[in-house]
């Protein structure tokens, strides 16, 4: 038993989460060794390899799926940041060995004595959590937590040892990675920022969302938008929170000008606090706002905005 | 071409979610709906069989007897035959492992190109059952698709892998692809759809080989707490946008 440990996955494009989650763990769960199995694909392999992997005590390369299988049967469980490549290869594993797997957990428990741990998820566009408890004693478990907020500490990487593997190796070669770049699309990754700020129907035309745009860049937050923002083209796929579009939980999240459909809602109810701000004194989005604005999002942005600016100024 | 859509029943967004002895979430009072991301895998594979009218779509799906309809939506939109797994215990599943064997079973002797699907159903939000049912097949698998080109033997796809890294891949046949939102716009059922589906096949299975991962046990529910009632700030403008600035904790 004493030789068991625990497994983080991660991808090289992660490595600021990467250090975030050995933190999280190391103070989560003390005095048990971590490991990481690092999968790295395109460019990260040929180019950065040597300067991220020397930063590991040990690093191994894995050449095999059966040497995957070893590392994996001898961790107490299997974590890693939610992401949607992190989701694909954990559950693929998972499936490999069949293990048991939860994705976009915002908890867990373990308990070393009884060889359990408790996840927890949100379900059903958020409105259910559940609890599970799974146990551990015969095989371990994957799960990927949702986002782990956890000031890093530098000496991290002391005794970690490092497993890394090529992305194709994992579909034994039936997948070729052609190209990968950081798209323009969007500055900041929905899920990582603490402010967002969201567009509906009720923002008339494009420009307006522009500068919603220059709010999100004062307070370094990012911008999101309904599905109708999305579908009349004001906004990217990429921007859309809901049903069919991202499930986020920023700090702050600001809904303008939208009306708050079931199928919006969806996608950011558990945010830690919500303004709405929408000139339909009837509008659904108060029923799960904390903060209410009826007023006409036309006059209240361009002076948040020059607000901002204005604070930016005189600091 | 031969191609399988995987077609979750799900809650419908607007159904309150029911939590017996805190143990079991009850099945739905009304109808079940399509996943929606599942919308997006089936027109996926019309706009195949649009090209190539000797693509042959076989939809699998696993769920409740009252789900059916959702199978025969599938089959009104243009999906050529179904297999239907049916849920006799009437709970609902956080097992995507069990889900993928079900699948994987329904699936097993029947021969095929490609394996369409959303990327997670919008009420466990796992994301799972795809690549495990990869892994099973031992075929290889891209998820979080938005763009999709077919050739003779390969996929060429583009998909966000994390943190606005877009990545471009080729995946050989056979293979499974689930996808996003942006990859089509899913056409409606026509009348015609509806009326033809009557007819179309739909093959039952039960699940009674199935028994509960014995890893998993128990499950709590509980409903997340809802918020204290909305406070609505007022005043002219330049008050307003000071009380935000409060709120957000800066100057």
């Amino acid at each position: 038993m004493s030789n068991k440990y625990i497994l983080i996955i991660v991808t090289m494009n992660n490595y600021h989460k990467e250090s975030q989650l050995i933190s999280f763990l190391k103070q989560k769960v003390p005095h048990k060794e971590i490991r990481i199995l690092s999968i790295m694909s395109g460019n990260d392999l040929y180019e950065n390899t040597s300067n991220k992997i020397q930063c590991y005590e040990n690093t191994t390369l894995i050449s095999s799926v059966k040497e995957i299988e070893s590392l994996i049967v001898n961790a107490y469980f299997i974590v890693g940041i939610h992401s949607p490549i992190i989701e694909e290869i954990v559950s693929y594993l998972a499936g490999k060995f069949g293990l048991s797997i939860f994705n976009k957990c915002s908890d867990f428990q373990y308990i070393c004595d009884e060889s359990k741990i408790y996840v927890y998820k949100n379900i059903c566009g958020g409105r259910v959590e559940a609890e599970v408890v799974l146990s551990l004693s015969e095989r371990p478990v994957f799960i990927t937590l949702y986002n782990v907020e956890c000031d890093c500490y530098s000496s991290n990487t002391d005794s970690v040892s490092c497993f890394y593997i090529d992305y194709s190796l994992i579909y034994n070669q039936k997948i070729k990675l052609i190209s990968d770049y950081k798209s323009n699309h969007q500055k900041l990754e929905l899920n990582d920022t603490k402010i967002v700020i969201a567009g509906g129907r009720g923002i008339q035309e494009k420009k307006d969302f522009e500068l919603l745009e220059e709010i999100a860049n004062c307070l370094n937050g990012a911008v999101a938008a309904s599905r109708p923002a999305v579908d009349e083209g004001k906004a990217s796929t990429e921007q859309q929170v809901g049903q069919t579009g991202k499930t986020i939980q920023p700090d702050f999240y600001f809904a303008i000008g939208i009306s708050g459909a079931p199928q919006h809602i969806f996608g950011m109810r558990n945010s830690k606090t919500i303004i709405a701000i929408n000139i339909d004194p009837n509008a659904q989005i108060f029923k799960y706002a904390d903060y209410g604005i009826i007023a006409d999002c036309k006059k209240i942005i361009p002076k948040f905005l020059q607000e901002l600016k204005n604070s930016n100024n005189s600091l | 071409m031969q191609i399988i859509v995987c077609v979750k029943p799900v809650f419908n967004t607007k159904e309150n979610i029911i939590i017996k002895n805190s143990n079991c979430i009850l099945p739905p009072q009304n109808d079940y709906m399509i996943n929606p991301f599942d919308e997006y895998a089936i027109e996926e594979a019309l706009k195949i069989k649009d090209k190539n009218a000797d693509t042959n779509i076989l939809s699998v799906s696993y769920g409740e007897e009252k789900a059916e309809s959702v199978v025969r939506f599938a089959l009104a939109l243009g999906v050529d035959r179904a297999v239907f797994t049916i849920n006799t215990k009437q709970y609902f599943s956080i097992d995507s492992l069990r889900t993928a064997k079900i699948l994987y079973d329904a699936i097993k002797n029947e021969s095929f190109d490609c394996i369409l699907m959303g990327k997670e159903s919008s009420d466990l939000q796992n994301g799972a059952v795809g690549p495990i049912l990869a892994a099973m097949l031992n075929i290889p698998i891209v998820t979080n698709v938005h763009h999709c080109i077919f050739t003779d033997d390969r996929v060429e796809v583009e998909r966000y892998s994390s943190n606005c890294i877009l990545q471009k891949l080729y995946v050989d046949l056979p293979c499974i692809i689930t996808v996003t939102k942006g990859i089509n716009i899913p056409r409606l059922a026509t009348l015609k759809g509806i009326m033809s589906a009557r007819n179309k096949p739909v093959l039952k299975l039960s699940e009674a080989n199935f028994t509960d991962d014995y890893q998993i046990s128990p499950v709590k529910y509980s409903y997340k707490k809802s918020r204290l009632d909305c406070q609505f700030i007022s005043g002219d403008e330049k008050q307003i946008v000071s009380q935000i600035k409060d709120i957000l904790g800066i100057k």
